[in-house]
């Protein structure tokens, strides 16, 4: 435990060495969900309740989406791609850590810095604007928002190795990239809450893990579910970890038969 | 000129060779954009399930105004996007020296240097869709209309180039900034969008200095009639002022490159 502990401060010291970099990636973590609000509140024209979600509601949750992103959001699938298509994978191999778990700590570094400097801003926004943002009414909201939070950086690193590992496989794995980004943005409730979705796409959510990624923790922060179903999720949740878990397992044995150290 | 279009011409040549060995990409690629389009056609679906118009703009229009944007996305990328996008990374390795030798002007030899060819099938399948949309929501366009909006998607085209180089241009003085692309993108994404419902302070910015209502806004409106003559003539006036300012910016970079692999 003690050396991926050494392995996130090394991360973080590297991080704070390039400071104006980290901001831009937070301004650009956080940017994205800028336009949407506006667009929502142009839709609301005046009416208070859209299938249950006010306006407030409705901002709280593009920023609650801007917030998750920069605090559970992998980026592991990148670097492990590289690593495997530049050969540097060798070297990890000789060394006595799971890559993967090491790749993941090291990636939490930049997750739990960002989310750190992030929040002075939606502090200040929820001064400036206390009308469009609703805060957590109790402190059982926010321990199982944080722990809802825990669950999505998991998930969201499992997707991530899987589809690094794809570059055992194939050429150029951006594609595959690609549509991970896409299936989380749609099914993980980026674009809009999943309740507000056509019903066919809530139900082809329901059987994804990506809704657990974004989608679920922003409804518990905003208490849109009950106790009962937030451990109904977050058991759905585990068992979703479990499965990725095998899968990484299952494609990291596959693929290194395959690895033929590329520039080595 | 003739010098310019036949070092082009040898500029085609390789991009189609780069892309002959990488045909199954092109396929991938292929299927991630309609995909990508699929999000973003999701996302305009969404919203119009709870309002009949956005700002004025109905949901046929907000679907061309999308269309048009990701086409204006994609004729950037097949000609000067990724090559404007790699200056930073140049010159940290300091390969700039075997342009600024070379007798010829080095900003087209950077710029022009890579065609995307395997955009030319996603332009293809773009228009496509442009024409279903044109169809299916029955909007009726006249040739004037389309020949203002082509020359508005052509300012546009100039303005994304010259706001590039511009940021690029940066890495001059500055290193490890190839993430400023991204934070540019991230508000370009929302050219595809009317921009008439935000803010007026977001619209002045967005007019200004991030120039992100040209890409799409404008153009869209000229297909549909509803651009007035001076809004016309104030685009055009934008076009030549970031042309030039971003020219002389880089003029100046130039004259303070210090090589870094010598």
């Amino acid at each position: 435990m003690n050396k991926y502990f050494t392995c996130f401060k090394a991360q973080i010291t590297k991080h704070l060495t390039y400071r104006g970099r980290m901001l831009i990636w937070i301004f650009v973590d956080m940017g994205q969900f800028l336009i949407l609000p506006f667009l929502w509140l142009a839709i609301y024209a005046g009416r208070t309740d859209i299938r249950g979600f006010t306006p407030a509601d409705i901002i709280t949750y593009y920023i609650l989406m801007a917030f998750i992103s920069l605090a559970s959001a992998s980026h592991a699938g990148e670097y492990i791609e590289r690593d495997i298509r530049y050969g540097d994978l060798t070297k990890a191999l000789l060394r006595p850590i799971n890559y993967a778990v090491k790749m993941c700590t090291e990636g939490y570094a930049y997750n739990f810095l960002v989310s750190l400097l992030a929040l002075p801003f939606f502090l200040i926004f929820s001064v400036l604007f206390p009308e469009y943002i609703i805060l957590p009414k109790s402190f059982l909201t926010v321990i199982l928002f944080i722990f809802s939070l825990g669950l999505a950086y998991i998930l969201s690193c499992l997707l991530h190795v899987i589809i690094g590992l794809s570059a055992f496989w194939l050429e150029q794995s951006g594609a595959a990239m690609q549509m991970r980004s896409l299936l989380e943005k749609v099914f993980g409730g980026e674009l809009a809450p999943l309740t507000l979705y056509p019903l066919v796409l809530q139900t082809i959510a329901i059987y994804l893990p990506f809704q657990y990624l974004a989608f679920i923790p922003a409804q518990i922060y905003l208490q849109k579910i009950q106790l009962h179903e937030i451990f109904y999720h977050f058991l759905i949740a585990f068992g979703w970890i479990i499965f990725l878990s095998l899968l990484c397992i299952f494609l990291w044995k596959r693929g290194l038969r395959r690895y033929e150290a590329p520039g080595a | 000129m003739k010098k310019y279009w036949n070092i082009y011409k040898v500029f085609l040549a390789n991009s189609f060779s780069v892309e002959a060995q990488y045909r199954k990409h092109i396929v991938l690629n292929l299927f991630t954009n309609l995909a990508y389009m699929g999000l973003v056609f999701l996302t305009i679906h969404i919203l119009f399930q709870y309002a009949e118009a956005i700002g004025n703009w109905t949901k046929g229009e907000v679907f061309l105004l999308s269309t048009i944007w990701i086409i204006v996305d994609e004729i950037c990328i097949l000609f000067f996007e990724p090559n404007i996008r790699s200056i930073p990374d140049k010159v940290t390795r300091g390969e700039l020296d075997l342009y600024f030798t070379k007798p010829v002007n080095s900003l087209f030899l950077i710029t022009a240097e890579k065609i995307q060819l395997n955009n030319l099938y996603k332009l293809v399948i773009q228009f496509g869709i442009l024409g279903f949309i044109l169809n299916y929501f029955q909007i009726d366009l006249d040739l004037i209309s389309i020949l203002l909006s082509i020359f508005l998607i052509g300012c546009s085209s100039i303005i994304l180039y010259s706001v590039l180089l511009f940021l690029n241009t940066l890495s001059f003085w500055f290193y490890k900034i190839d993430n400023i692309n991204g934070a540019w993108f991230t508000f370009y994404d929302f050219g595809k969008y009317p921009l008439n419902i935000l803010p007026k302070f977001m619209k002045i910015l967005f007019l200004t200095a991030i120039p992100i209502a040209y890409t799409a806004y404008f153009p869209t409106q000229a297909l549909l009639g509803k651009i007035s003559p001076s809004v016309v003539f104030f685009v055009f006036g934008m076009t030549l002022i970031f042309f030039v300012l971003s020219l002389l910016f880089w003029r100046h970079a130039v004259k303070s490159y210090t090589s870094a692999s010598s």
